[in-house]
């Protein structure tokens, strides 16, 4: 025990001493903010140009009508978001007009131009020219304000009048409870998804970053054969526990320290995050938070039993680098099929995945923060992690013990079966 | 020999189909310096680690001190093996640290010890640098003193003179002598046989797997008695080894080493000599270790 705990002494202080482990642990919480929330803030934040529009209104209501709704949308200094000017239409020169006002969005004079068929209430679509298409925000709230103009014109075909024409247009947004034995709560998909995005990049730096970090420190040790020095002083088992829990310590530290400064800068970030729409406290529950630790530990001790042996069968970095894609792959998998899974947390074909070790721990927090699986279900995936850790493990002090004495040629698939059951 | 520190009983390992040690046993007393002999891939590094219970032997047993080996033991243990290195990004001073507490000392003594062979070594000045900055000597001399920090009751060291400039091999020699006369029991491996002449107190030859001989150095080799000659003449020297009586000669530089064959006469062998060439030096002496480790291989390799 005591050989453990000086073996682990010394991997945890050569990570946490070095400048990297420093910059990584502050780093990452930007990143991960960066990663998250920038893309969203900057389109809210950019500052929004007015739009100049020319209107060709072949309807004869249409203009008017549209050019009072829009007066009421402004931009921050009180100017008006979209400003439109009517050009007469006639049907025979409309190529031609076409053609000018192209000439005209290209020297930026105007942004764009509307043209409104007369059958725009029978389905006939409007259409938008304009020298760029993705502004999203301001095409959509031109959209509503046509589309508003075009209900109310065939309501008041059909006889309707009404004074208050917002008030009949009003949406009805749906509000969406998750219900669970704590009762019903208001949860909001984005800030679920992003929540266990969240989570899983978490799991993923750790066991990535440092299960690297432990193939490169047993590959160091081969290369210089220290490891022949560390094994006449301890098993190699007491060796690789050491490292194993030595480095799992490095990684529950940076965790703890974005967890103080989480609590830290935990509300003004919360306030800066609600006023975009992503409100914390209603994706955050204790589940949540207790599988996280649990799964983060299964998860580690699997896959760095894993990159142990990949650390013990070879001789260089670069032999190492090959292994890492496949399992980077299993990591990755949850991303990939992350809509799927919101979309059906409980589908037959997520159970099953998410029982299946190596997917375990990011598939169950991305199920978690859908729709909580059945108790029963996270009891199973516990287990089955443990079993597995427990064999990955076993494999690895086994492979561990040979392979650490073996130079050159990395072993072929028999030759590690003969290791596993070398006595 | 009475008295064993470290016995091997008729140990065996193999890799797969290759014997590495076929039933081999020795006996080292305690506070002797013991080499292992043999050329290269006669099983030398295989028996040291499995001594070292770093590989396990198929077969056949190993006791330390009357005890058979317990991991206990690798705390009197001091091991250096044959390629060398130390960990690049660690601080020569943590390193001390670390292979110290590895032995059971604590941190501060370690690190205390440490400091006071790094002042005797001229190595003071680096005790705060990274592995990575230090040369290759100082490399070594770093590694020499985390294998002798904890003062072990057993230092074993594989091919310790490969890859040493000539300061570090005396340096190392130095400790090793050092190490016995304060009781400790000194075991090496080498293929280079002048320096278990110098060395050791006891010897065991072993070529591919098998023990050839062992025993005290001195015995072995009176056993095979003064059967060589120490010569040395002036001008060409090339017809020797042509004299009858001669089995082979050896060039060592100054003098050369006449191995004589079954009743070859050095009387007689003197005055042919003196005849043809100027005799600076003409001695009756026992056989280097090199010439009874080849005579002993081509006699266990002829009784196959």
């Amino acid at each position: 025990m005591k050989n453990i705990l000086v073996v682990l002494k010394k991997e945890y202080l050569g990570v946490v001493r070095t400048k990297s482990f420093v910059i990584g642990t502050l780093l990452t919480p930007v990143m991960g903010f960066i990663f998250m929330f920038l893309p969203s803030i900057l389109i809210q934040k950019t500052k929004e140009p007015q739009l100049k529009l020319v209107v060709i209104d072949q309807t004869g209501w249409m203009y008017s009508k549209l050019d009072s709704a829009l007066s009421r949308d402004t931009l921050p200094d009180g100017a008006r978001a979209i400003v439109l000017s009517p050009k007469a239409c006639d049907p025979s020169t409309l190529e031609k007009d076409k053609d000018t006002l192209n000439g005209r969005v290209l020297s930026e004079e105007i942004s764009g131009y509307l043209i409104f068929p007369v059958g725009v209430d029978t389905g006939q679509s409007p259409e938008y020219y304009a020298k760029t298409t993705g502004n999203i925000i301001t095409q959509g709230r031109l959209e509503r304000r046509i589309n508003n103009q075009v209900i109310a014109h065939r309501l008041e075909r059909q006889g309707f009048r009404s004074q208050n024409l917002a008030e009949v247009l009003k949406r009805a947004d749906l509000k969406a409870l998750q219900v669970s034995k704590g009762g019903a709560k208001e949860t909001s998909f984005l800030s679920t998804y992003l929540l266990s995005f969240f989570f899983i990049f978490v799991l993923f730096q750790s066991v990535l970053g440092y299960g690297q970090v432990l193939s490169r420190s047993i590959v160091e040790e081969k290369n210089t054969r220290i490891i022949e020095v560390l094994t006449s002083s301890v098993t190699p088992f007491q060796l690789l526990m050491g490292k194993i829990l030595g480095l799992g310590s490095a990684t529950l530290t940076s965790i703890f320290i974005w967890i103080i400064l989480g609590i830290a800068a935990g509300a003004p970030a919360a306030s800066t995050l609600s006023s975009f729409g992503f409100d914390l406290s209603k994706t955050f529950n204790p589940l949540l938070i207790v599988n996280f630790f649990i799964y983060l530990v299964l998860g580690y001790l699997l896959f760095t039993s894993l990159f142990a042996i990949l650390g013990a069968i070879s001789n260089s970095d670069q032999e190492v680098q090959q292994f890492v894609f496949p399992i980077v792959m299993t990591m990755i998998l949850p991303f990939i099929i992350g809509f799927a899974v919101a979309q059906n947390p409980s589908a037959g074909w997520v159970t099953v995945l998410s029982l299946i070790p190596f997917f375990t721990p990011t598939l169950m927090m991305m199920r978690i923060s859908f729709l909580p699986p059945p108790t029963w279900q996270l009891v199973a995936s516990y287990i089955i992690m443990a079993v597995s850790v427990a064999v990955m493990g076993w494999l690895a002090a086994k492979i561990f013990r040979v392979g650490i004495l073996m130079y050159g040629k990395r072993p072929t698939l028999p030759e590690l079966v003969r290791w596993v059951r070398h006595r | 020999m009475a008295d064993v520190y470290l016995k091997i009983e008729s140990i065996s390992k193999s890799f797969g189909n290759f014997k590495a040690v076929d039933t081999l046993s020795l006996e080292v007393p305690p506070g002797s310096v013991y080499g292992i002999l043999g050329p290269n891939g006669a099983g030398k590094t295989t028996t040291i680690r499995m001594i070292l219970n770093i590989i396990i032997p198929d077969s056949g047993r190993i006791e330390v001190g009357g005890k058979p080996f317990a991991e206990e033991l690798k705390k009197q243990i001091g091991y250096l093996p044959e390629e060398r290195g130390i960990f690049k990004k660690m601080k020569i001073l943590d390193l001390l640290g670390y292979f110290g507490e590895l032995k059971g000392l604590s941190s501060k003594e370690s690190k205390r010890r440490g400091s006071e062979w790094a002042e005797r070594l001229g190595l003071k000045d680096w005790l705060k640098k990274k592995g990575e900055e230090l040369s290759k000597g100082m490399q070594q001399k770093a590694q020499f003193i985390c294998t002798v920090l904890h003062e072990p009751k057993l230092l074993i060291l594989d091919e310790p003179f490969s890859g040493l400039d000539p300061i570090n091999m005396d340096l190392l020699k130095d400790i090793m002598l050092e190490l016995k006369a304060k009781g400790s029991t000194v075991l090496f491996s080498t293929h280079q046989m002048d320096h278990a002449e110098k060395l050791c107190e006891y010897i065991c030859l072993i070529n591919r797997g098998h023990k050839i001989l062992d025993g005290s150095l001195k015995e072995i080799k009176s056993r095979h008695g003064k059967s060589s000659l120490a010569v040395s003449i002036e001008g060409d020297s090339a017809y020797l080894a042509s004299l009858s009586g001669v089995a082979r000669v050896d060039d060592y530089g100054p003098y050369k080493e006449l191995r004589l064959s079954n009743g070859g006469n050095p009387q007689k062998l003197l005055q042919e000599i003196s005849a043809r060439s100027v005799v600076h030096r003409f001695e009756l002496m026992e056989p280097s270790l090199h010439n009874i480790f080849i005579e002993s291989v081509k006699t266990s390799e002829a009784a196959r």
